[in-house]
């Protein structure tokens, strides 16, 4: 999150001079910055090494001997791919589902009264609070063969027997974007409200439209929020496990599903490791094309 | 003449002001009135300035004419048009923010041309336009600038230009110069002051600066509690304010408050405490009518008791505070009442604190009377 601008800033307040380095005028800038060794010592304890563990242990073998074993058979097995490309999806699918629910839950809740939007953002908050697995179980409960949703439609006659909602794809969708939205509405949210009312006044002022004011300004400067609240919502998304594991059958299995079967069924660390280190891989570079493709630089107004 | 040449560059030489006329414009919030009931007619080419503390309804008033916000009841008429319905985007109004309000993910030029590409104009031409307001402004290397880069005078010299661009004949600028610094802010009133000219545009300015609504207006408007309480050229609002507010809100001033004893040939005897005061009135008075003797403090004038200056009233010295080109004295009646005394620091006369016999005094045409 340390990406979004602070839009007050930028749009009225003086620029503020940009401090280089370290250290106050007129020290010596080149000195190592002491009070950032405790920083560097938990990133390294807690980020660095296991990054570096996994990384080892994906192409070492159980007996501690150099292999690609790993690799190899992922390389080797299209139903590997498939299985990758199928997380991919579901993660886009709960995006884009979670973007337009998201976006439009967030504006509407920034242009409402404040004494409103906070009550209102307390049902955001209290499920982003509450436990996943609980949530997920939620589900289980609503879909579920004898569930609450089936056992309706049936007193209704609206069917005769139960429907299969768990073990599809719309189940684990529907799930995935439910326990992601907040991500994306609290990301939206904080950015559009951080954005001065005044350049919508402006824009109107200078012969803009509702529609054309939120086209030209109001939807460019949300731009971060969206950055910032899709990428969170595709990570989580494809490294979730308890909603495809609960809600999914067999034709739902995604990477870190079968990353627990190699670690609680098969035993094969080696195996686990290196799809955790595709999973990383291909995460990485979405983002650095994503970056590319979305010229952050002109997005943020050139000096970030 | 510079934006004028920019204007007639640009086919538009004939850039006149819009007349602006509003009639009992009321805004209510709920059980607040914000505004209550506002008239006033400007011809064109004026310099208008809404004056009041912050919560009389100056800003509101500029928002219901910019259309931001939908009056209660009145009407508004630009050019004897009336444009109450009509929605903010099609009155061609220009407008300054308070905090200037630039798009921070556009360039400055794309911030200046906003108003040309909402009408439609190539992005080239719309570019060449903008350049030249933004050379108008001293800003003519700026284009592909961001607004973050620039200093807080050089935003509000693009929320300037961006604002007459598209040559509108009514000016909006919301306390425009208020997170200037000093200096900056006497230059930039100079500025808005010779585009104003230059251009021949009405303005509507609102402040709560009273030095700026001096130096700038051609009228003020003194808003309290959401009415106009005066409406006079920024001489006739200092110098003979119609009520106790417009003259308590600009400058500084001393009240004594009497009873008319007699009114004559223009002068009126109000007696104040046990003494009795001359001053120049307006508008007759009647016997025994309460009225309230207003003076500035550089009006006022300390001298000895044996000078015999006009109204002389036997007073002390309290404090004296030196401000350089002047001192400012506090002095007490006999009854209590403090009086502030300007008195400009000329090097002539024996100062003050050296009268033994101090009395303050004033010449009749140098009081006003109040009667509200």
């Amino acid at each position: 999150m340390s990406t979004q601008p602070d839009i007050e800033t930028l749009a009225g307040a003086p620029a503020p001079v940009r401090k280089r380095g370290f250290g106050r005028k007129g020290r010596d800038n080149r000195r190592f910055p002491l009070f950032l060794v405790p920083v560097l010592i938990f990133y390294l304890l807690f980020f660095g090494y296991p990054l570096i563990r996994i990384f080892w242990q994906s192409v070492t073998d159980m007996g501690g001997n150099y292999t690609l074993d790993g690799y190899r058979m992922f390389f080797e097995e299209p139903a590997y791919w498939a299985v990758l490309g199928y997380t991919g999806l579901l993660g886009l699918i709960t995006l884009t589902i979670t973007l337009v629910a998201g976006y439009t839950v967030a504006y509407w809740l920034v242009r409402l009264e404040k004494t409103w939007a906070v009550i209102l953002m307390a049902f955001v908050l209290i499920p982003f609070w509450s436990s996943g697995l609980v949530r997920t179980y939620a589900w289980l409960v609503i879909l579920g063969r004898q569930g609450v949703l089936n056992t309706f439609l049936l007193d209704f006659g609206l069917i005769d027997t139960p429907i299969a909602f768990i073990g599809t794809n719309t189940a684990v969708v529907f799930a995935l974007a439910y326990y992601l939205l907040p991500y994306m509405i609290l990301s939206i949210y904080s950015v559009m409200n951080g954005i001065d009312r005044n350049l919508l006044l402006a824009a109107r002022n200078l012969g803009a439209s509702p529609f054309r004011a939120f086209r030209h300004v109001f939807f460019p400067l949300t731009r971060p929020g969206i950055l910032a609240g899709s990428y969170m919502v595709f990570m989580l998304g494809i490294g979730m496990y308890i909603t495809p594991a609960m809600l999914g059958g067999p034709n739902q299995t995604t990477l870190p599903l079968v990353i627990a079967i190699q670690i609680n069924e098969a035993m094969d660390w080696t195996f686990a490791a290196t799809l955790s280190v595709i999973l990383l891989l291909v995460t990485g570079l979405m983002q650095l094309g994503a970056n590319r493709f979305l010229d952050f630089e002109r997005l943020w107004g050139g000096a970030r | 003449m510079v934006f004028r040449a920019a204007a007639a560059r640009s086919g538009q030489s004939d850039v006149q002001g819009a007349s602006l006329s509003l009639h009992g414009l009321c805004k209510d919030y709920g059980s607040a009135n914000a505004v209550r009931g506002i008239d006033l007619t400007l011809s064109p080419g004026r310099f208008l300035t809404l004056l009041g503390p912050s919560g009389s309804g100056k800003t509101t008033t500029l928002m219901m004419i910019a259309g931001f916000i939908d009056p209660s009841a009145g009407e508004i008429r630009i050019n004897g048009r009336d444009v109450t319905e009509l929605p903010a985007h099609k009155r061609d109004i220009g407008m300054v923010f308070q905090n200037y309000a630039l798009f921070p993910h556009l360039t400055v030029q794309d911030n200046v041309g906003f108003a040309l590409t909402m009408r439609g104009m190539p992005k080239r031409q719309m570019h060449e336009k903008a350049q030249d307001f933004l050379e108008l402004v001293g800003l003519g290397g700026f284009a592909k600038r961001y607004p973050h880069q620039l200093s807080g005078g050089q935003q509000q010299r693009v929320a300037l230009a961006r604002a007459l661009v598209f040559s509108p004949s009514l000016v909006l600028m919301d306390e425009p110069l208020g997170a200037l610094d000093r200096r900056l802010r006497l230059q930039m009133q100079e500025e808005i002051k010779r585009i104003h000219e230059d251009l021949g545009i009405t303005v509507v300015y609102v402040t709560h600066d009273q030095e700026e609504a001096l130096t700038m207006s051609d009228d003020i408007a003194v808003m309290e509690d959401g009415v106009i309480a005066s409406f006079a050229s920024p001489r006739d609002t200092y110098e003979a304010p119609g009520n106790r507010f417009t003259a308590k809100f600009i400058g500084e001033s001393n009240f004594l408050l009497g009873h008319c004893d007699s009114c004559d040939a223009g002068i009126a005897t109000v007696t104040v405490g046990k003494s009795a005061l001359r001053v120049v009135a307006a508008e007759p008075l009647a016997r025994g009518q309460e009225a309230t003797v207003f003076v500035r403090p550089e009006r006022l004038r300390l001298a000895d008791a044996g000078s015999g200056i006009d109204n002389a009233q036997p007073c002390e010295l309290i404090s004296e505070i030196y401000l350089g080109e002047s001192c400012i004295y506090t002095v007490r009646l006999r009854d209590g009442t403090q009086l502030k005394v300007r008195r400009p620091n000329r090097g002539i006369g024996v100062p003050p604190e050296q009268i033994a016999d101090l009395v303050v005094g004033f010449e009749p045409e140098n009081g006003r009377i109040l009667t509200s």
